[in-house]
């Protein structure tokens, strides 16, 4: 794209740092900046709960994957537009906005509102490194229910602490003017009115333009939208004691397998396919693991909570039935299961459980009590 | 571009058992250490590097000089040729 860069009043460029997801509606907002004469840096916030870099972990752990899911679509989306985009690791501090959320939870366990101001206060402390002017998103008024309706966006605005600086170029005109527009440094006048749910505009936005290799919107990349997750997300941190929160461990283990819950400090893991077995064993290598040795079938990690009690021997026979159900062995009257701990196995022989043995007591309900664990 | 005429590797970053976006995120401030001529080594085992390290090399307008694989050990070779943001 070849533009007259934009200059403000003393003669240096106009430099603005947008949110970049690469989902249309960023690449867009990055767009319409960058054909006005902005110079764009694009910052991708890495919070730990993306369900692409999990698809991408899991690929490089050998599952089958398109390749299309395994790119990184902020970096596709600079390389399309050639901006920069920088990737920022915000995890550490995360777990506060999930757990803490001032505005509460969308679905399930997402602080929209939270997350976005998160994420803005963070560009603006790159703005002020970058020595940038102002910071923009690809947010559309009207289009998210939680956090992109207008008193929303005001809220996440003031408390970004980026009050007047903060622009979203696709909405703007429907917004009132920020410092960039009215000091000239982007022309209003080209910035666009898109509100709503639909992306008709959007997409014809993005064919005049050319980029046709937009991942499609639908579904969102967190999976703290997700119920699944986020009755496992909610399962662990009802489950820690009172003074313990969760780990980056934990948390990562709540991204693969079937999870069976037996005690508070006490939960087994089942791969569903070798790829998670392979993540199992690649973050999780201590164990303790159960695999039925002489039959194919999935692993199992035993997650014990620091400071729990070991599995009786009980527990350990039950949770090898339970892998024994997965495996190829399960319709056998005996199988063998390894135990597998601290440098020591144990070969328990068990009945592997039946398919339709009622295991309810131990899944992980699919309903939660989100304000226990919101002021936990 | 054969090994022979590789320019010399001014640093080295072993990412490997890492993934996504560990890599990017080390390559991105490794790159901004270096000087304008100097070349980054990164080594790594997470596949999706593979379009990554392209895609932020034509991002950044910094160049990509070769991706090998060997096995499952992805060889990545970046020289800086300016300041990017």
């Amino acid at each position: 794209m070849s533009v007259t860069p934009r200059l403000k009043a003393d003669g240096s460029r106009v430099q603005a740092i947008g949110l970049i997801s690469g989902g249309l509606d960023s690449t867009l907002a990055a767009r319409v900046l960058a054909e006005q004469g902005v110079a764009v840096l694009g910052v991708n916030f890495s919070t730990g709960f993306c369900r692409s870099d999990h698809h991408r972990a899991m690929g490089a752990l050998g599952k089958q994957q398109d390749p299309k899911r395994l790119r990184n679509e902020a970096l596709r989306a600079g390389a399309d537009l050639e901006i920069p985009v920088r990737i920022v690791d915000l995890a550490e501090g995360y777990l506060d906005v999930i757990l803490r959320p001032r505005h509460g939870y969308g679905a399930n366990m997402n602080p929209c509102v939270d997350c976005r101001a998160y994420m803005l206060r963070a560009a603006r402390a790159i703005m002020a490194e970058e020595g940038a002017d102002f910071v923009f998103t690809g947010e559309v008024l009207g289009q998210r229910p939680m956090s992109q309706h207008l008193q929303a966006m005001q809220t996440i605005e003031r408390e970004s602490g980026l009050t007047g600086l903060l622009l979203r170029p696709l909405s703007a005109r429907l917004l009132a003017p920020t410092l960039p527009e009215q000091r000239g440094w982007v022309d209003r006048d080209r910035l666009m009115r898109i509100q709503g749910r639909t992306r008709r505009l959007q997409y014809q936005m993005a064919a005049a333009a050319g980029l046709d290799d937009i991942p499609n919107p639908a579904g969102g990349c967190c999976y703290l939208t997700d119920i699944v997750y986020a009755s496992r997300f909610a399962d662990l941190v009802l489950n820690l004691p009172a003074d313990a929160r969760p780990t980056e461990r934990d948390i990562l283990l709540l991204k693969v397998g079937r999870h069976f819950r037996l005690t508070p400090g006490l939960k087994l893991v089942v791969g569903r396919e070798e790829a998670e077995n392979n993540f199992l064993t690649h973050f999780f290598p201590e164990g303790p693991f159960l695999e039925a040795p002489h039959v194919s079938g999935p692993l199992g990690f035993v997650h014990i909570q620091p400071g729990a009690e070991l599995p009786t021997l009980a527990q350990r026979e039950l949770m090898a039935a339970i892998i024994g159900r997965y495996g190829k062995g399960r319709a056998d009257e005996v199988l063998d299961v390894e135990y597998r701990h601290a440098g020591a196995a144990e070969m328990l022989r068990v009945k592997p459980l039946a398919a339709d043995a009622p295991l309810d007591a131990y899944r992980i309900a699919q309903h939660y009590d989100r304000q226990a664990v919101r002021w936990r | 571009m054969s090994e022979q005429s590789q320019p010399a590797v001014t640093r080295q970053l072993d990412t490997r058992g890492t993934y996504c976006p560990r890599p990017v995120i080390d390559t991105d401030i490794a790159m901004r250490a270096l000087a304008a001529g100097e070349v980054l080594e990164v080594l790594a085992d997470d596949i999706g590097v593979k379009l990554d390290l392209p895609a932020w090399c034509r991002a950044h307008r910094q160049r990509l000089i070769a991706v090998e694989e060997e096995g499952r050990l992805i060889r990545v070779l970046i020289m800086k040729v300016g300041e990017s943001a």
